[in-house]
C-alpha cells in the first residue's frame, strides 16, 4: 500500500487547479443567491407595477364614477326641484316658471363651465331630458338625445357612447315618487383620457391609455404612437389581465415600444381596460442587469479555465518529457538498427552483385544451352527427315516381308529416337520455364477433330477405334493456347494408342460449368489398355517415370510425357488427374479453363457437324479420314535447299500424285510464283539467299497488291521445331507449320485441306 | 337722517377723538371736518364740478342685484365704470327708496295727484342714482334719465297655497295685465309707495283694493318674505327681485301673472346735470358696445335675457 504522502503527492502538485475550483464554487454559490435574490428583487417589482397599475384603475374607475354621482346630484338638485314645485303650482313658463327654468341653466352652466382640472373641462353638455324626452335646458346638448340604458329611470347609469369618444352618466330625476326625466352629463372621453392618464406619461416613453373591450383606443392618446399597428392594440385588448407581458410578443410594434413591457388591468364598471406600459429599465433599474452578472459568472470561469489551461500544460510539459526520453531511447535503438541495416544493406548489395553476376551467367549458359537444343534439334530432324522419308518411299515399293519387316522396325526406331528427341526438347524448355503460353481465338471442335485426325493412322496401324465425342454445350470457340492444348491432348491419345493392344481409345471433351465468361472443360482420354495400379498414379506424372520398367522395355519412351502434359495443363491454369486399374484400361483426364469467345455458339461448319445421331462431334473408326474425294493434282512450290530433304518432299508429293515445283531458296520461290499460280507453298525456314520467312513476307505483301487474287495457303516445311520460330513465321504469313521429320499423315491432312480450299474458292 | 342728527353724530366723534388726541393736531382735523362737510351740503354738480372734484358720489339703495349691499352688484359696477370712464374716484353712498330723490336733489318729493313738487333743502349726498331706478312719469318731472340700463315689469305674486291660478299667458300683454289684476278681487295687496312697487304707478289705488302697505323698510327684497308671513295675500314683485325670489322661495311662492307693461331702469341725474348725463350716455354706448355690459347682465341677472329678449337685442 502506498503511503499517505505518496498518495497526496499528486494533487498537492495541481494546488493551482484545486485552489481555481474551489473560487469557482464559490463564485457559484454567491451567483446562486445573487440570481435568487433578483429574481425575488424582479417579482417585486412586477407586484410593484401590477399593484400601481391596480390601483390606478381604481381611480380611474371612482373618477368615472363621480360622473355618475354628479348626474345624480344634479337630479337632486334644488334648482330641477324648484322647477318641478313651480311647475305643480301652475306657473307658465312665460310668466315666473322661466326663472326657475333659468335657475336650472344656471346651475348646469355652473358644472359645466365650473368643474375645470387644468384647464379642461369634465363635462361637454349638461341636459335635462323632460320625462317625454324633450330637452329643457338652453345648455349645449347633443344634436340628438342619447340612446339611454336600461334601467335610466330607476338608477343612475354610466356608459360609452357607440363609437366610444362620450363618456356618459345618467340620473333620473324623481319628484313626489314619480319619474320626471333624466339628467343627462356627457364628457368627451378623449378629455377625460387626458386628465386621467395623460398625466402618467414619463420620459422614457412609458404611457398608458384607456382602451375599449374591442381595441379601440377611446382617448386618443396612442393612436399616433401605434399608427399602423392596430393590430397589436387588439392585441393588446385581450391579453389576460394585470400580467406583465412583453410588447413584441404581441405583433409589430413601434421601436420605441419594442423593448416595453405592456399590462392590461380592467376598470370596474365601465367596459374600459387602462393600458400601461412602461420601460424595463424603468421598472427594473435598481435591480443589478442579468448581462452584468452573467458578465461578472465569466471571471471565475475564465480563471478557471486559465488554471485548468495551466494545469493541462503542465502535465502535457510531463508527458512530452516522459515521451521524449522514450523517444530517446527509440532514436538509441533505431540508430544502432540503421547501423545494422546499413552493414546488411551492403552485404546485401554484394550479395546482390553476386547473384546478378550469376544471373547474367545463368542467361548465358541458358542461351548457350537453348541454342544447342534449336541447333541439336534442328540437326537431328533434318537427317532424321531424310531417315523416316526414305524409309516410307522404301516400304512403298516391292520387298519381301523381311525386308519390310526390317524397314518397319528401322522406321519405328526412328520415330522413337524422333519422339525421345521432342520429349527432351519440351521438358528442357518447361524446366527453364521458356514455353511461351499465346492467347489466341481457337476452334476448339476444329482441334479436337485435328488431334484425333492426326492419331488415326497410328491407331489405324494397330486395329484400335479412336473415337472423338464432343459435348453439345461445349463452347466452340474459345481463347487459350492451342499449340499447347493440341499438345497434351496428342501425347495423351498417342500414349493411350501406344499402351493399348485392343480395343478403343476415345477422346471425350465436355464441359463441366461456365462462369464469368469462363468455360471449365473436360478433356477425357480413355483406352482399353494395360492400365495402372493406384499405387504408381502418382509416379507416372513425374519425369523419366513410367509404371512399371518393364513397359519402358515393351513399349519405349522417356518417361517425360505425362510430366510434359502435367506441366503445360498447370502452366494454362488446369489440371491432369487418371483413374486407372491394371487390365481395365485408363482414363487421363485435363480439366481445364478457357475463357469463351462471343462468337463461341455460332452454327457449327457443316463438315464437322455430327454424322451420326447422338454424337456431337467425329466419329472416327479404325483411323478413318475424312475427306475420300478424287481431286485434281494440286500445283504445289516446295522451297528447300537440302537436296535429301527436296528428294523426300518431292517423292512423298509425288506419291499423291500432285505437281511439284523445287527451288532452293526463298528468292527463287518468289520469283517462280510470281508468273505462276500455285495451290500451295511448302517453303523451308532456314535457307540461303532468302528465308522461308522473308519469302512468305514478300508473297504476301504480292497478294496484297492484287486485290482480286485468292489467298495462297503457305506452309512451313522445316526442322526448326522451336516455339519461337514457329510463332515468328505465323506472325509473318504463314498458314501452317510442318517440322521435320514429316509426319506423312499431316502432311496428308495439309494436302487435305489445300484441296478443299481449292475446290471451295472454284465454287465460290 | 337730517342735519341736526348728523350734527350730533360729528360732535360726539369729534369730542371722543379730541379726548384721544394731542391738541397739536386738533387744528388739522377740524379743517379737514370743515372740508367733508362743505361737500356734503352743497348741490349736486354737473361734469365739470364733478371732474374738478375728482370724485364722482353714487347713489344706491340696497335693492335685488343691483346694489347688494356688500359693495358690489350691477349698478354698483357699471357706475364704477363711469367714474373710471371719466378718470374721477368713485364713491357709493347708500340710501333708500324715500330718500333717494331727495339725497340727489337736496330737496324733498311731494306727489299730489299728477302734480309732483319740490319741496324743503336737504344736503345733497350724490351725484348720480343708479339703482335698478324704474323710469316713471312723476320721476321722469324732477329727474333726468339717461338711456335705459336695464329692463323691467311688476309681477303679481301670491303664496304658492293661494287659491288663485297663475294665468297662462299670452301675446296680449295689456289681455294679461287685465287678467292677472282681476284675480286681486277683496284679496289683500302688499305694496311698496314710492317705488317700482306704488299701486299709482298701476292704477291700483283708489278703487277699493285692500292695499297693505310695507313700511319697516325700504327694501324690496322684504316683500315676499312678508307676503309668505301672511302679512297680506297678494304682493306686487318686479321682475329682477322675481328672479331671485323664486329661486329661494321656489315653492312656496307663485307668479299670477303681470301688473305693468314692461318697464325701464334707468340711471337719473339732477335736471342741472346734462353733461353728466351726456357722459354716462356716452360711456352707456360704448360698454354696451365692447361687451362690458353684457357682461354684467351675465353676472348679476344671467337668466333676464329670456324674459326681456327685445331689450337686450336693441342696439344704442
Amino acid at each position: 500500500m502506498k503511503p499517505l504522502s505518496s498518495l497526496l503527492q499528486r494533487p498537492a502538485a495541481r494546488w493551482p487547479l484545486l485552489l481555481a475550483g474551489a473560487f469557482a464554487l464559490y463564485c457559484a454559490v454567491l451567483f446562486w443567491h445573487v440570481f435568487d435574490a433578483q429574481a425575488a428583487l424582479q417579482e417585486l417589482h412586477n407586484e410593484r407595477v401590477t399593484s400601481q397599475a391596480r390601483y390606478r384603475a381604481i381611480a380611474i374607475g371612482d373618477a368615472l364614477q363621480d360622473r355618475q354621482r354628479m348626474a345624480f346630484d344634479l337630479a337632486q338638485s334644488h334648482e330641477i326641484e324648484a322647477f318641478l314645485l313651480n311647475r305643480d303650482l301652475g306657473m307658465s313658463m312665460q310668466y315666473g316658471l322661466w326663472a326657475s327654468f333659468d335657475g336650472i341653466d344656471q346651475r348646469f352652466k355652473r358644472e359645466r363651465e365650473g368643474l375645470i382640472l387644468r384647464d379642461r373641462k369634465l363635462y361637454d353638455s349638461i341636459t335635462y331630458y323632460d320625462e317625454r324626452g324633450a330637452p329643457l335646458t338652453d345648455s349645449p346638448a347633443l344634436t340628438q338625445p342619447p340612446d339611454l340604458p336600461d334601467g335610466h329611470r330607476l338608477r343612475p347609469c354610466l356608459w360609452l357612447s357607440a363609437d366610444g369618444r362620450w363618456l356618459m352618466a345618467s340620473a333620473p330625476v324623481i319628484h313626489k315618487g314619480a319619474y320626471q326625466g333624466v339628467v343627462v352629463t356627457v364628457g368627451d372621453m378623449r378629455r377625460l383620457s387626458g386628465l386621467l392618464v395623460e398625466a402618467n406619461v414619463g420620459q422614457d416613453s412609458s404611457f398608458e391609455a384607456l382602451i375599449s373591450s374591442d381595441g379601440s383606443d377611446v382617448g386618443g392618446l396612442v393612436a399616433e404612437r401605434l399608427s399602423g399597428h392596430e393590430a397589436t392594440l387588439k392585441a393588446m385588448a385581450t391579453m389576460p389581465e394585470s400580467v406583465l407581458t412583453s410588447a413584441s410578443s404581441l405583433g409589430s410594434v413601434a421601436k420605441a415600444l419594442s423593448s416595453h413591457l405592456v399590462m392590461r388591468t380592467k376598470i370596474e364598471g365601465v367596459p374600459l381596460s387602462l393600458l400601461s406600459t412602461v420601460d424595463p429599465r424603468i421598472v427594473y433599474g435598481n435591480t443589478t442587469s442579468k448581462g452584468f452578472l452573467y458578465t461578472l459568472i465569466l471571471a471565475p470561469i475564465l480563471l478557471l479555465a486559465a488554471a485548468l489551461a495551466l494545469d493541462q500544460q503542465r502535465l502535457r510539459r510531463l508527458r512530452l518529457e516522459q515521451h521524449n526520453e522514450v523517444l530517446a531511447q527509440e532514436v538509441s535503438r533505431r540508430e544502432a538498427l540503421e547501423s545494422e541495416l546499413r552493414d546488411r544493406a551492403i552485404e546485401l548489395e554484394r550479395l546482390a552483385g553476386e547473384n546478378h553476376a550469376n544471373m547474367i551467367r545463368a542467361e548465358a549458359a541458358s542461351r548457350a544451352k537453348s541454342d544447342f537444343l534449336a541447333t541439336m534439334s534442328h540437326e537431328i530432324r533434318t537427317p532424321m527427315n531424310g531417315v523416316l522419308g526414305m524409309t516410307d518411299l522404301v516400304l512403298e515399293t516391292e520387298l519381301t516381308d523381311q525386308q519390310r519387316d526390317y524397314l518397319g522396325t528401322a522406321k519405328l526406331s526412328a520415330r522413337v529416337l524422333l519422339t525421345v528427341i521432342d520429349d527432351i526438347l519440351d521438358f528442357s524448355k518447361l524446366e527453364a520455364g521458356k514455353v511461351p503460353l499465346e492467347r489466341l481465338r481457337f476452334d476448339l471442335r476444329h482441334l479436337a477433330t485435328e488431334v484425333v485426325r492426326m492419331q488415326s493412322r497410328a491407331a489405324q496401324d494397330k486395329h484400335l477405334s479412336l473415337v472423338c465425342t464432343i459435348g453439345p454445350d461445349v463452347p466452340r470457340y474459345v481463347v487459350g493456347s492451342p499449340d499447347r492444348l493440341r499438345q497434351v491432348l496428342i501425347n495423351l491419345l498417342s500414349n493411350a494408342i501406344k499402351f493399348t493392344q485392343r480395343g478403343e481409345v476415345s477422346l471425350d471433351v465436355s464441359l463441366v460449368s461456365i462462369l464469368d465468361q469462363t468455360a471449365t472443360l473436360r478433356c477425357s482420354v480413355r483406352d482399353t489398355g494395360v492400365g495402372i495400379h493406384p499405387s504408381q498414379h502418382r509416379a507416372i506424372f513425374e519425369a523419366f517415370t513410367q509404371a512399371d520398367t518393364s513397359i519402358t522395355r515393351r513399349f519405349g519412351g522417356t518417361g517425360l510425357g505425362l510430366s510434359i502434359c502435367t506441366r503445360l495443363a498447370e502452366l494454362m491454369g488446369g489440371e491432369m488427374d487418371v483413374h486407372s486399374e491394371p487390365g481395365r484400361g485408363s482414363t487421363f483426364t485435363l480439366t481445364l479453363p478457357l475463357q469463351i469467345d462471343d462468337q463461341s455458339f455460332v452454327d457449327p461448319d457443316p463438315l464437322e457437324s455430327p454424322q451420326q445421331p447422338g454424337l456431337t462431334g467425329v466419329r472416327s473408326n479404325s483411323g478413318a479420314v475424312y475427306f475420300h474425294k478424287q481431286e485434281a493434282p494440286l500445283d504445289i512450290l516446295v522451297a528447300e535447299d537440302n537436296p535429301i530433304s527436296q528428294k523426300v518432299i518431292d517423292a512423298l508429293l509425288g506419291r499423291y500424285g500432285h505437281r511439284v515445283v523445287l527451288v532452293n531458296n526463298g528468292q527463287e520461290a518468289v520469283d517462280v510464283s510470281a508468273g505462276r499460280t500455285f495451290d500451295l507453298f511448302l517453303l523451308d525456314i532456314h535457307m540461303p539467299v532468302m528465308g522461308g520467312i522473308e519469302a512468305a513476307r514478300c508473297l504476301r505483301s504480292r497478294e496484297a497488291e492484287k486485290t482480286e487474287s485468292r489467298r495462297m495457303p503457305i506452309h512451313a516445311l522445316t526442322a526448326a521445331a522451336m516455339n519461337e520460330e514457329r510463332e515468328l513465321a505465323m506472325a509473318n504469313g504463314f498458314d501452317g507449320y510442318l517440322v521435320k521429320p514429316i509426319d506423312t499423315s499431316e502432311l496428308k491432312a495439309l494436302l487435305d485441306s489445300a484441296m478443299a480450299n481449292r475446290s471451295n474458292t472454284v465454287t465460290d | 337722517m337730517n342735519a341736526s342728527r348728523m350734527f350730533r353724530i360729528v360732535y360726539q366723534f369729534v369730542s371722543k377723538v379730541m379726548a384721544m388726541i394731542r391738541p397739536t393736531r386738533l387744528l388739522g382735523l377740524l379743517l379737514g371736518l370743515a372740508i367733508s362737510l362743505f361737500a356734503w351740503s352743497t348741490h349736486a354738480a354737473d361734469l365739470k364740478e364733478i371732474q374738478a372734484r375728482g370724485e364722482i358720489r353714487h347713489l344706491g339703495i340696497r335693492y335685488a342685484n343691483f346694489v347688494t349691499g356688500a359693495g358690489d352688484g350691477f349698478d354698483v359696477e357699471l357706475i364704477q365704470g363711469f367714474a373710471k370712464h371719466l378718470g374721477v374716484k368713485y364713491t357709493l353712498v347708500y340710501t333708500d327708496f324715500y330718500s333717494v330723490i331727495r339725497d340727489l336733489l337736496g330737496k324733498d318729493v311731494v306727489r299730489k295727484g299728477e302734480s309732483v313738487s319740490l319741496q324743503g333743502s336737504f344736503p345733497v349726498k350724490g351725484d348720480m342714482i343708479a339703482t335698478g331706478f324704474t323710469v316713471l312719469p312723476w320721476r321722469e318731472a324732477v329727474l333726468l334719465y339717461s338711456k335705459p340700463t336695464f329692463p323691467s315689469q311688476v309681477l303679481l305674486v301670491a303664496r304658492a297655497d293661494s287659491g288663485l291660478k297663475p294665468i297662462p299667458g299670452s301675446k296680449d300683454l295689456g289681455g294679461d295685465i287685465r287678467k292677472t289684476k282681476s284675480m286681486i278681487g277683496k284679496n289683500s295687496l302688499l305694496v311698496m309707495e314710492k317705488t317700482c312697487l306704488d299701486p299709482a304707478n298701476y292704477e291700483l289705488k283708489g278703487i277699493g283694493l285692500d292695499l297693505r302697505m310695507y313700511t319697516r323698510s325700504t327694501n324690496i327684497s322684504e316683500m315676499v318674505p312678508a307676503l309668505i308671513n301672511k302679512e297680506a295675500e297678494l304682493t306686487l314683485l318686479d321682475v329682477p327681485d322675481a328672479v331671485l325670489d323664486l329661486k329661494k322661495w321656489a315653492g312656496q311662492i307663485k307668479v299670477l301673472g303681470p301688473i305693468s307693461e314692461h318697464q325701464d331702469l334707468a340711471a337719473a341725474f339732477p335736471k342741472d346735470a346734462p353733461e353728466l348725463r351726456a357722459a354716462f350716455n356716452e360711456y352707456l354706448a360704448k360698454v354696451r358696445a365692447d361687451g362690458s355690459y353684457d357682461r354684467l347682465v351675465d353676472k348679476y341677472y344671467p337668466g333676464i335675457r329670456r324674459y326681456f329678449p327685445d331689450f337686450f337685442a336693441r342696439t344704442y
